[in-house]
């Protein structure tokens, strides 16, 4: 042909033959093999049934009480998840014909998931006015039945990333991720130095105050302080200043107006972005004052179309309450985990209508601007929606 | 009452391959219905967000793209299934790391024919011939592939004859070995090892690599460059996802499907996890044959012929992979280049044997987003990532309360390895960190130990022995046929893709011909 600039003496020996064969020897290596139908037993297929199980189905143990809190003691007939301390479950509420899914930081050590009497603790504070914790402090007992996700997020500590040091702000029921680091720390199942700051209205209101001093005495590598508002008022760089010294990262978990003015700490204490991270914080509660929402748009009410599967679902929605909700309230149990935008899992296609996400819980991917993909936990409607969601029972 | 659902076809598993079937069957009018697992499509082929970052999973880049009078048959696929999705070539073809003693070399080789054989003879004097003569085998292969692409792989009568006289030269070479072929056309050792260094990416060592197919590939990366997407590979996704909705199709989300329904050697339909059945003329499987076979379908229903198949057949990698998101630019913290191999040998044999546990595996293959697309992450920043391919079930005896802590220590290890080597401070500036152990892939796409490259390609088992049983030989169950990097084509985006496409095409035969 000489359409190809090769010297044709490399052929040179070489047929189409085993070309041609190649079918034959294939098939003769196959049917050279055994027939038995090996199972399917891999061990890290194993790993992933033991530690990212899509649900666990649990039961309430024990339930304790706290001021103004109370713990959950969850077991299950199978082992629980092993998690990194930190981490949360997304938990499945049944308020009267409703279902909703709140995510709950884990308040015990990871070692408490192991062996026979796997276990984890949640701890719920009161809220008169809140929906589904109310539903639970109030009406939950011991041996109440609990559906929850296998552990999530992102908030643990992880060695090559932080420093060896880390210093905890905690605001409310805030802490409870912070127990769990404690008690892994203290247990030895983590290898790093925490300490807490605790911020509180008054003594009062401070969550695991007798498990948080004892841990503290227990353990040299957890250091707890208690800042009360009555008392030193609110939690500064200052004070950060005072107990910690040397290169440290700085976690915060607590409500919305603590991650406000950590931002503004951060900032006086030059850290940089690596060493300051934070705890998603679930709902972000009513857009309407921010600056970038239409102001024409506040308090109005929309029809919204859901679409899962084959069915279609209608129900309104209003401008200052997520889609998410909106769905929950219509008797659609829309997948979701974290609420806050961040992890994904509730990613629905907008078929139709436009929505506010806020800038600050915004965690799209970029391809999903392009082909108006959206996180109802963190998107607001702004005309009447058609959305498709995925699945969930 | 239940309504009884029905599909013209249906398709477990939105990566790559079952995407490309459904829109190709949704394209031809059938009422198509994909059931994905996950919440999202893709598969392997999606990205994540950490923080300010949002890191690319798995596209190192995309084969047999190129453009315009390059263009190959992936940009023809992508084309013609009307894809919006915003394409970067990469001018670039890879980096080159060998450690060993006395040997070592770190070379970057730039794309284009031309311009690489330069380099080449540049870093290795004196092999200009064979890096030519190599190129130009790769040259004949590619037009080879593309005419068989033509008659769909399959030239009959007249075209077979054709074949046998236009393609004669590439058939011969299919059969032999990449390591002795490159010997035989006397190319350096050295120029060979660099020339090799894409072996990973096939998933099997030179010395069973079909010459042509390694060949083929190379070509293609150079002479059409190789190409990434912008928005990391979840846009290409989605934009799957839109087309086939546009198509008519449908796609159900966080639907793992529980069963294929199969009775008397026919497929009849799937049943989901949940306990919905839902009928089909026609089942598309993306997922692994051994996961399909040994956990989803009836044991007395699998063919003998799968049986033997999969007992032959050796299970190709599963990765670890760790994901960077750096709080310094790539030039600040003195990083190069796209796609680098950092290797401790340039014998990939024995970088391949080494593959087989934790303890030995040291071979790292990186990549650096920024270096294609700037803006991939903020201004300052750069995303860096490792990937490290295994050959066995490597966390065997792990405990699940050893996970966490082993998953971190292999991350150190790589990176202990990379700043030694590269002479780099990296971990200072870790703002995000992400490991993606085989534990996370088996996870995600629920492959057997978090296989993501089928089966490895051995000299019996290679794609074109593969593509010539694909169509009949291995299709032992009636309306069932499976798409993915255990497909015909091997594994690879561009690969899955056609797949895909080529599965559907028989299926949509086989529904003609009523079978
Ligand atoms: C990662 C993470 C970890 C957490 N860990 C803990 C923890 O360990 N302990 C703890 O106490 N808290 C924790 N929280 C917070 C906890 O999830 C919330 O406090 C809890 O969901 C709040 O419940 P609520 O009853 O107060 O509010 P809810 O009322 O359940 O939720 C507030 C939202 O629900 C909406 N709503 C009102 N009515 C309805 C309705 N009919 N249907 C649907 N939605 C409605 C409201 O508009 C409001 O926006 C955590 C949060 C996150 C994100
Ligand atoms: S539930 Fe996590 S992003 Fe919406």
């Amino acid at each position: 042909m000489g359409k190809y600039n090769y010297s044709k003496k490399y052929l040179k020996g070489l047929s189409v033959g085993p070309f041609l064969k190649q079918v034959k020897i294939r098939n003769e290596h196959i049917e050279a093999a055994s027939d038995e139908l090996k199972p399917f037993d891999y061990h890290s297929n194993k790993l992933v049934e033991q530690l990212h199980p899509s649900i666990q189905h649990c039961k309430v143990s024990k339930i304790i009480n706290r001021t103004d809190a109370k713990s959950f003691v969850l077991t299950s007939d199978k082992p629980l998840a092993y998690f990194r301390a930190g981490q949360y479950v997304s938990m499945n509420i049944k308020v009267g014909k409703i279902m909703v899914s709140r995510p709950f930081s884990i308040s015990s050590s990871p070692k408490k998931a192991l062996g026979k009497n796997s276990s984890y603790m949640i701890t719920i504070k009161d809220n008169p006015d809140g929906f589904s914790s109310r539903e639970v402090n109030k009406n939950w007992k011991v041996g109440q039945s609990v559906d929850i996700s296998g552990p999530q997020g992102e908030f643990y500590y992880q060695s090559l990333r932080d420093a060896k040091h880390i210093v905890g702000v905690a605001g409310g029921s805030g802490i409870t991720p912070f127990i769990s680091m404690a008690e892994a720390i203290a247990d030895g199942t983590e290898d790093f130095s925490l300490t807490i700051i605790y911020g509180a209205k008054n003594k009062n209101a401070l969550l695991f105050k007798t498990e948080l001093d004892a841990l503290a005495k227990k353990c040299k590598k957890v250091k707890v302080v208690y800042v009360l508002e009555d008392k030193d008022g609110f939690i500064t760089s200052k004070i950060i200043k005072k107990y910690v010294k040397g290169d440290f990262s700085l976690f915060v978990c607590g409500p919305r107006g603590l991650y406000k003015a950590m931002d503004k700490v951060a900032s006086e204490l030059k850290l940089t972005r690596r060493r300051f991270r934070k705890e998603v914080f679930g709902e972000y509660g009513d857009p309407s004052k921010d600056k970038d929402f239409p102001k024409d748009l506040v308090n109005k009410t929309f029809k919204l179309t859901v679409i899962m599967r084959n069915k279609k679902y209608h129900m309104p929605c209003h401008s200052n309450e997520t889609l998410l909700n909106a769905m929950e309230k219509g008797g659609v149990h829309a997948p979701s985990r974290c609420r806050s935008g961040e992890c994904g899992w509730c990613h629905s296609l907008l078929m139709e209508g436009k929505i506010y996400a806020p800038k600050e819980v915004d965690g799209r991917r970029l391809a999903d601007y392009t082909f108006n993909w959206i996180h109802p936990c963190a998107s607001y409607p702004l005309s009447d929606i058609v959305l498709e969601v995925p699945y969930n029972k | 009452m239940e309504e009884k659902l029905h599909y013209d076809v249906v398709i477990v598993g939105a990566g790559n391959g079952g995407l490309s079937a459904a829109t190709y069957l949704s394209k031809k009018g059938k009422k198509v219905l994909v059931l994905e697992k996950h919440n999202l499509p893709g598969g392997c082929a999606t990205s994540f967000r950490r923080g300010r970052f949002e890191f690319e999973a798995t596209l190192h880049e995309l084969c047999a793209m190129g453009e315009g009078e390059t263009a190959g048959q992936i940009r023809r696929l992508v084309d013609d299934y009307g894809l919006k999705v915003k394409w970067v070539p990469i001018d670039e073809a890879f980096c080159s790391i060998s450690l060993e003693k006395n040997k070592g070399f770190y070379v970057c080789m730039p794309v284009g024919v031309k311009a690489f054989a330069d380099e080449m003879e540049k870093v290795v004097p004196g092999c200009r011939a064979s890096v030519e003569t190599f190129l130009e085998f790769g040259r004949m292969f590619s037009d080879g592939v593309e005419w068989l692409a033509k008659y769909y792989n399959e030239p009959a009568g007249l075209a077979k004859v054709k074949m046998l006289l236009k393609w004669k030269d590439l058939m011969k070479l299919v059969p032999v070995d990449t390591d002795s072929m490159l010997r035989k056309i006397g190319m350096p050792d050295k120029a060979r090892e660099i020339v090799e260094s894409y072996w990973d990416y096939i998933g099997t060592p030179s010395d069973s690599m079909s010459f042509a197919v390694y060949a083929y590939m190379t070509y293609n990366y150079l002479y059409r460059k190789p190409y990434i997407c912008h928005d990391r590979s979840h846009e290409i996704s989605l934009a799957f996802d839109a087309v086939i909705r546009k198509n008519g199709g449908e796609i159900w989300y966080c639907s793992p499907v529980k069963k294929i329904d199969v009775k008397d050697n026919v497929c009849r339909g799937v049943i989901l996890e949940d306990g919905t059945y839902i009928s089909a003329d026609y089942v598309i499987c993306n997922l692994h044959p051994d996961t399909a076979f040994k956990k989803m379908i009836d044991p007395e229903e699998v063919p003998v012929r799968d049986r033997k198949s999969m007992n032959a057949r050796t299970m190709a990698q599963p990765c670890l992979t760790i994901y960077f998101a750096l709080d310094k630019s790539m030039k600040e913290l003195g990083l190069k280049g796209y796609d680098t191999f950092l290797r401790t040998t340039g014998n990939n044999r024995k970088q391949f044997d080494s593959c087989n546990s934790l303890k030995t595996h040291k071979e790292n293959c990186f990549t650096i987003l920024n270096a294609v697309i700037p803006d991939s992450s903020p201004k300052g920043t750069c995303l860096l990532q490792f990937s490290k391919f295994y050959t066995a079930d490597v966390f065997k005896g792990v405990k699940p309360e050893e996970y966490f802590k082993l998953k971190d220590q292999l991350v150190k290890e790589a990176l202990d390895q990379f700043e030694k080597e590269l002479h780099v401070n990296i971990r200072d500036h870790i703002e995000e960190i992400v490991a993606a152990t085989p534990v996370t892939w088996a996870r995600y796409i629920g492959s057997p130990y978090g296989n993501v490259y089928g089966y490895i390609p051995h000299t019996w088992d290679g794609m074109f022995a593969r593509v010539q049983s694909g169509h009949k030989i291995d299709h032992t169950i009636k309306r069932l046929r499976f798409v993915g990097s255990a497909g015909t084509q091997m594994d690879g985006y561009s690969q899955t893709y056609l797949s895909g496409r080529e599965q559907a095409r028989y299926a949509l035969m086989d529904m003609k011909r009523g079978e």
